[in-house]
């Protein structure tokens, strides 16, 4: 019997060997863990061992799709990576978009596993369940951009799927990202060292195939409704202003990290912000694979100035708030430049550009000097912030220490109280002393500091939710995390949650595969999810101790306000509560694991 | 009488074409009093942007901070003070 909504295998890739292997996927995986999300953590979680280097050959990736993915609906166009990272040694995860989810399936695998390490730089091709493994001599070194476009002109087919790292992969930058389809990338937790460090300098997939569901019908139907609802008011602001719609909302309540998070108040923020976006460099609007209808990403290109012929798909909010404000810095065309480069290199903008911050601020105490570094590193110099970003894709110089990540770096500087980070990623930009029930976030999210586990960040920046409340923020954090762990797990995108809740997901899951679950059921599996990564990461060392907050949150006011340690335990012990996790160790209890077929 | 300063954000800032205005309003006056009185000022429709009439509770594809604090959904017992600055925002978090 065929499992609908899934291609049905996996497909293992070992570049020591130069040996593919194609396994069934199995119903029970599929019925326990859904997709995308479940299966990267649970095959890491069988399959790699404990304390091993993440960039050594024991070390493995997982592509994965979900059972949404290559389906009508068109809000599941993402895939998800999952590795032990680089940057933090504990679980890793990323998501982005592109055609390679869609062509992965209908080339008939759903998820992808690259074990061992090739000797030469390779590239990966995968068509049509014909699976290549070419050589990548001639076009290590290139960038993400010019390494696609070489792959694409060497196989002469348009549409494909491509994933790519830059120079920042190949030189093993901790925060390197893998870029898709030019625009898009799975930017965070150093996924592109770990492709890097195997000398797989790119991933080429099409697929022809047709993904068979349960009734095509009831998900065409769910997918028009979605459509529908895309024109409403409630996604209207998504399409006008992008990610970017979000900074003068958080800078309004000081809730925008500045100055390496000194400040949560951005006094120019108007120049780096969506109405100066709307007026000066946006060319148009893009939607993933141009069929999503929410239409977030922003074309914008630089037509005058320095930066003049600097073009991406950005900058989104977080990328803004990282290579501006966080490093002082109010010109937008600066910020444009300065992301494209990123996206060229291969680095994730946001520990990059905290990384660069974290820099500055040594810089301005005087703990890196004009002959450490090369150059005067001051806050606010986007001169400054480029030549830096290019030193760590290369590793050239003061470069080399940065792109260890800004944890190590600090310590290597012994300057650890200006590193914002939490398990060593770099924060994201919602401050997390506003903010009472991010900062919980940040501090149990699985991956270190992450705003899109749970996006507790919306309620709290809308007054659904009272933003400095203690109490409750247990019971939000766990609850938004159940949920859109079940929207990693489809794959489906997370801005799309105002048009498709709960109710539809339940629908669109038991057309796709004929599975019909209740809602309580759907976040279980997304409950069972979150507790395997607790085991996986648990089983790297981690406990209560690790679930912290930067020193920087707990101890340098933003308008008289910290987060202390004092309220991060309460809402921590609301937290461990509901999760049925051990109160001093941080644990799942045997109960719960039994509960949730974890043992 | 209390003097409430207004800053607008996106949409309403384009069509109004100013980014900030000061609002006289009688003593204990609510926040729907207010969003009347920039509809009597403006002729722009801000009762219907700002408040879902079938509920009588915020519109949740915007965002109403007074004085650099979210407006909550539930909103009718707020009373403007003497001094208070209320930024309106037509638009809501859009993710990142």
């Amino acid at each position: 019997m065929p499992l609908l909504g899934y291609a049905g295998r996996i497909l293992r890739v070992d570049l020591t060997r130069r040996v593919f292997k194609t396994e069934q996927l199995s119903e029970q995986l599929v019925k326990l863990y859904m997709g995308g999300n479940g299966f990267g953590v649970k095959i890491l979680y069988d399959e790699i061992s404990p304390g091993i280097d993440p960039l050594s050959v024991e070390n493995k990736l997982v592509f994965a799709t979900g059972p949404l993915c290559g389906t009508a609906l068109p809000i599941a166009v993402k895939f998800g990576v999952f590795s032990k990272s680089p940057l933090t040694g504990i679980l890793g995860e990323s998501y982005s978009s592109g055609f390679f989810s869609e062509y992965l399936k209908r080339s008939g695998y759903d998820v992808l596993i690259v074990e061992g390490r090739s000797e030469k730089p390779v590239f990966l091709k995968i068509i049509d369940g014909d699976v290549e493994l070419c050589d990548a001599s001639g076009i290590w070194g290139l960038t993400c951009w010019d390494a696609e476009d070489a792959v694409r002109s060497d196989l002469g087919e348009k549409k494909l799927g491509v994933l790519t790292i830059g120079p920042a992969g190949e030189n093993l930058v901790k925060f390197a990202c893998i870029t898709s389809d030019r625009y898009r990338q799975a930017g965070r937790c150093g996924l592109g060292a770990v492709m890097g460090a195997k000398k797989l300098k790119a991933i080429a997939v099409y697929g022809s195939g047709k993904i068979e569901v349960a009734d095509p019908e009831g998900v065409l139907s769910v997918a028009r409704e979605v459509v529908e609802r895309s024109k409403s008011a409630r996604i209207e602001h998504h399409r006008v202003y992008g990610t970017l719609g979000t900074l003068e909302i958080a800078n309004d309540q000081s809730a925008l990290p500045t100055r390496n998070w000194l400040y949560g108040f951005f006094d120019k923020a108007e120049n780096v912000s969506a109405e100066f976006m709307l007026k000066n460099t946006l060319v148009r609007d893009v939607g993933c694979l141009e069929r999503c209808p929410i239409r977030c990403g922003k074309y914008n290109v630089v037509r005058d100035g320095r930066f003049k012929g600097a073009a991406i798909v950005g900058p989104e909010y977080q990328s803004t708030y990282a290579l501006g404000p966080n490093c002082f810095i109010d010109d937008f065309k600066a910020i444009i430049k300065a992301n494209e480069l990123c996206d060229k290199l291969g680095i994730d903008t946001i520990s990059g550009g905290c990384t660069v911050a974290f820099a500055m601020e040594c810089f301005e105490r005087g703990i890196l000097s004009e002959e450490d570094v090369g150059f005067k590193l001051r806050f606010g110099d986007s001169e400054a912030l480029i030549k830096l970003l290019e030193l760590i894709a290369y590793r050239r110089g003061i470069g080399n220490i940065l792109a260890e990540g800004s944890k190590k770096a600090s310590e290597l500087l012994g300057a650890e109280a200006l590193a914002v980070h939490v398990k060593g990623l770099e924060c994201p930009g919602y401050d997390a002393r506003m903010l009472k029930g991010t900062a919980l976030q940040y501090a149990v999210s699985s991956r270190g500091a992450c705003h899109l586990r749970a996006r507790v960040q919306v309620p709290e920046l809308t007054g659904v939710v009272d933003r400095l409340e203690l109490k409750g923020k247990g019971k939000l954090v766990k609850d938004r995390e159940d949920l859109f762990t079940v929207f990693d797990s489809l794959i489906v995108c997370k801005f799309a949650l105002p048009i498709f809740e709960i109710t539809d997901i339940a629908k669109a899951y038991r057309y796709a595969t004929g599975y019909s679950l209740s809602e309580e059921e759907i976040l279980k599996i997304g409950e069972r999810i979150v507790n395997l990564e607790r085991l996986f990461n648990i089983r790297e060392g981690v406990s209560r101790e690790w679930d912290t907050l930067p020193e920087r949150i707990r101890t340098q006011p933003n308008q008289n306000t910290v987060t202390s340690e004092e309220e991060l335990n309460i809402m921590l012990n609301e937290y461990y509560k509901l999760r049925g996790w051990d109160l001093e160790t941080g644990k799942p209890t045997f109960e719960k694991l039994k509960e949730l077929n974890l043992i | 009488m209390v003097t409430v300063y207004v800053e607008f954000r996106g949409e309403a800032k384009r069509r109004l074409g100013i980014d900030k205005l000061t609002v006289e309003l009688p003593e204990n006056a609510s926040f729907i009093e207010l969003l009347e009185e920039l509809e009597r000022k403006f002729g722009w429709s801000f009762k219907d942007e700002f408040v879902d009439e079938s509920t009588g509770s915020l519109n949740s594809k915007v965002v109403v901070l007074v004085n650099k604090t979210p407006l909550r959904r539930d909103f009718r017992l707020l009373k403007l003070k003497n001094g208070d600055t209320v930024v309106l925002f037509p638009h809501t978090v859009c993710g990142g």
